[in-house]
């Protein structure tokens, strides 16, 4: 699959404004300001993602995953490595203790801030392109990185290509650290490429 | 169900069946949030009726969520989207108040998860479900409470702590650790112990905590530490992980600078000290009870010429003439008591068969009562003995009395005899002899046999004139060589001696009467007699009266 690079640019443009509300919605929960990389945007086929993406992450995740489906359905993830999980719970607690492993408590948390985040970024997407998209309940995940991936599920399609979307924010003062995943299938991307072939 | 809530996007056709089995509060709305289901367990919680709540508009019944802002979360749900709340930002959805006497907290606390309710790829409502999870934030207070408790002690001890991961890496210092190294706790998370701690770019050899992680065994090491500003006393223990493994170590550093300077102050003193017994010139030795050596310094070992080796198989007999050695023993035994004893004299034998003669003194110790060993410093005396042998040898007095001994009189003896002669003058050799000298000796001790011979050379002062040569010739033989006097003079110094023997037994000054038995012989001109022909004359008379008193006593 294909595209060329002013589709790229055009989509991402629109990731780009969705992933800013996104970081706009952490910098309200956590009172900080959310620094925010330009989204990079790569279309990979399915068995590479575990590669691509341990170029970013390692060691033992925290993901909130939010499956949606509707006009596209994907995956879209809030990655954190362990430590900045711990760091954004504790950032989001008024205890003076911090916490040392992810607790049920710090699981509520970090799941309700993935769900925040993602429904910024996921909702801003849909507003933007006109789509109609519904969410699942976010559920939140600790694992390895191929553990994870294997436990993708992205509607009911036979994924073969995914558009893998990061961008890597930072909560300034902080050492929270994180990246923003959407995985698409391959029948959502061209309903995406279209749609955004139709915007242009 | 869990599963089948997150994974399948909500339908009505699930809706019924939750309604009857769920163990969590759920109820759905219609697209004006009128509530449409509302199952057991609400029923159950909050007492109200599903035929009650059918039908009535949620924020009506519950006008509170207009308050929480609840509204946007079903506007958006409406839209298609799903919110999680967690209990820690919004406590409950419903309020349901817990009973007063277990309540720790006033309301049910709640997680909660509104979702769009679909039909046919159409959004006709909401569905929202609560959890509740007051028990397990209550599980998880106490859990805090304990952990709190834990990070207090851990944060009040002295000592400095660290919980380190199995690449060095810090994961935990207490808050002691933190201002020794003047980080704060956070800051030191993740660097690494040699480089932070040790300011090492590798990790030493000989770390126990290496040892920790490889053996999973406790190890403890004393080591100086520069940047920690004296010695520690560490100790690395494994921790372990869920599945069992070693995760890391804790590593506990009590601060032993005090002790460890006190401990090398005492080492230098005590250096000093052995340098001192090691190099005098003095031998030293301390001995146990059965007689071996515990201790001999350098002089010791060079005089004796023994190794040290050989010092392990020896004991006090070994060393000792024979002669010497049962006096040894005995002011051995004596020290046992705890007697210090002074001016020991003994004769040592050298490895090579010399003799040292040696004088010291010995001094037990005894610890809390019981004996532990003899120390003794002895100085080798052999070339003194010799020398006041040689100056015994050359003297002619003797040292007893103050009279002339054997040489001495002989010497200033001969020369009158011999002027005597030339003169033709008369001359009286005397030779006087102590009584029951042996019995002294024997039953009132040597100290009283030396009296008795004082008190005779006192008295043979005072019965001769000063010109009268008195000598001290054998143990209690006295000898009078004088000039001028015949034989008739002789008896009235005889008699004159008597006296004065009387007068000394009469102050009964000693346990018993002094007694002399006396010979004398003079010069006949015509044949000269030699000195020693004279002594052995006046000797052989002395002892026929001798006999004559004996034969008298046991009549």
């Amino acid at each position: 699959m294909i595209i060329d690079d002013r589709q790229k640019d055009a989509i991402t443009e629109v990731i780009n404004i969705a992933f800013g509300r996104a970081a706009d919605s952490l910098s309200q929960i956590t009172g900080q300001r959310v620094l925010l990389e330009v989204p990079k945007i790569s279309i990979l086929p399915i068995s590479q993602l575990v590669e691509a993406l341990s170029e970013y992450v390692k060691g033992e995740l925290v993901t909130i995953h939010q499956i949606f489906t509707g006009t596209v359905s994907g995956d879209a993830m809030l990655l954190l490595d362990y430590q900045s999980a711990l760091e954004l719970n504790n950032l989001l607690s008024e205890e003076t203790l911090k916490i040392e492993r992810i607790t049920g408590s710090a699981r509520d948390i970090l799941t309700e801030v993935g769900n925040i985040i993602l429904n910024a970024c996921l909702g801003t997407f849909s507003n933007l392109l006109h789509f109609k998209i519904l969410f699942s309940v976010p559920r939140l995940q600790l694992s390895e990185l191929d553990t994870m991936m294997n436990s993708i599920v992205i509607g009911q399609e036979e994924i073969r290509y995914a558009m893998v979307v990061t961008a890597k924010f930072r909560v300034k003062d902080n050492e929270v650290g994180g990246y923003m995943i959407i995985v698409l299938g391959v029948a959502s991307l061209d309903v995406l490429i279209n749609a955004i072939d139709k915007l242009g | 169900m869990q599963e089948l809530i997150n994974k399948d996007l909500f339908s009505l056709a699930i809706l019924n069946w939750i309604d009857k089995i769920a163990d969590q509060g759920i109820f759905a709305t219609d697209t004006e949030l009128i509530i449409r289901s509302w199952n057991l367990w609400l029923e159950r919680q909050t007492g109200k009726l599903s035929k009650e709540m059918i039908g009535k508009k949620l924020f009506e019944v519950y006008p509170e969520l207009s308050v929480k802002n609840m509204s946007t979360y079903y506007m958006e749900a409406l839209k298609g989207q799903v919110t999680v709340l967690s209990q820690r930002f919004h406590k409950y959805l419903i309020p349901i108040k817990l009973s007063k006497s277990e309540a720790f907290f006033e309301h049910m606390q709640q997680n909660v998860k509104i979702a769009p309710l679909v039909d046919d790829d159409k959004i006709v409502g909401t569905i929202t479900v609560i959890q509740d999870i007051t028990e397990r934030l209550l599980r998880e207070l106490e859990l805090k409470k304990e952990k709190d408790e834990w990070e207090m002690t851990f944060n009040a001890l002295p000592d400095l702590i660290a919980i380190i991961d199995k690449d060095y890496r810090m994961l935990k210092i207490n808050k002691a650790m933190a201002e020794k190294l003047g980080i704060s706790q956070e800051r030191a998370k993740g660097l690494y112990c040699y480089e932070y701690v040790h300011r090492n770019k590798f990790q030493p050899e000989l770390c126990p905590h290496r040892r920790t992680i490889l053996e999973g065994k406790t190890f403890t090491e004393e080591i100086y530490e520069e940047n920690l500003g004296g010695y520690y006393l560490i100790s690395t223990s494994p921790i372990y992980d869920e599945k069992g493994l070693i995760r890391g170590s804790v590593h506990i550093a009590h601060d032993i600078t005090k002790r460890k300077l006190a401990e090398e102050k005492l080492k230098e003193s005590e250096e000093i000290f052995r340098d001192f017994l090691e190099n005098a010139h003095e031998l030293i030795q301390s001995v146990n009870e059965s007689g071996r050596f515990l201790y001999v310094n350098k002089r010791w070992k060079e005089v004796l010429g023994y190794t040290d080796e050989e010092i392990k198989h020896l004991t006090l007999k070994d060393i000792l003439k024979p002669e010497s050695y049962e006096n040894c023993i005995k002011k051995f035994e004596e020290t046992k008591s705890g007697k210090v004893l002074e001016n020991v004299e003994a004769i040592f034998i050298t490895k090579y068969g010399d003799e040292i003669i040696a004088e010291g003194n010995i001094s037990p110790q005894i610890k809390n009562g019981k004996f532990i060993c003899t120390r003794a410093i002895f100085r080798d005396i052999s070339i003194h003995k010799r020398i006041e042998e040689t100056l015994r040898a050359l003297s002619v007095l003797d040292a007893l009395t103050g009279l002339y001994n054997r040489r001495g009189f002989a010497a200033i003896a001969r020369q009158q005899l011999e002027l005597a002669i030339r003169m033709k003058r008369n001359a009286i050799m005397f030779f006087i002899d102590i009584d029951g000298m042996k019995w002294i000796n024997d039953n009132l001790g040597h100290s009283e046999g030396d009296n008795a011979l004082i008190d005779t050379a006192n008295i043979l002062k005072q019965t001769f004139r000063t010109s009268d040569v008195i000598g001290r010739i054998g143990g209690d033989e006295f000898v009078v060589f004088a000039m001028n006097i015949g034989k008739d003079n002789a008896k009235i110094l005889f008699k004159r001696l008597n006296q004065n023997v009387n007068n000394l037994n009469k102050l009964k000054k000693r346990p018993y009467k002094l007694s002399l038995s006396t010979g004398f012989t003079d010069i006949d001109i015509g044949h000269p007699p030699t000195l020693e022909e004279m002594i052995r004359k006046a000797d052989n008379i002395m002892y026929e009266q001798k006999k004559k008193k004996k034969i008298q006593r046991i009549n």
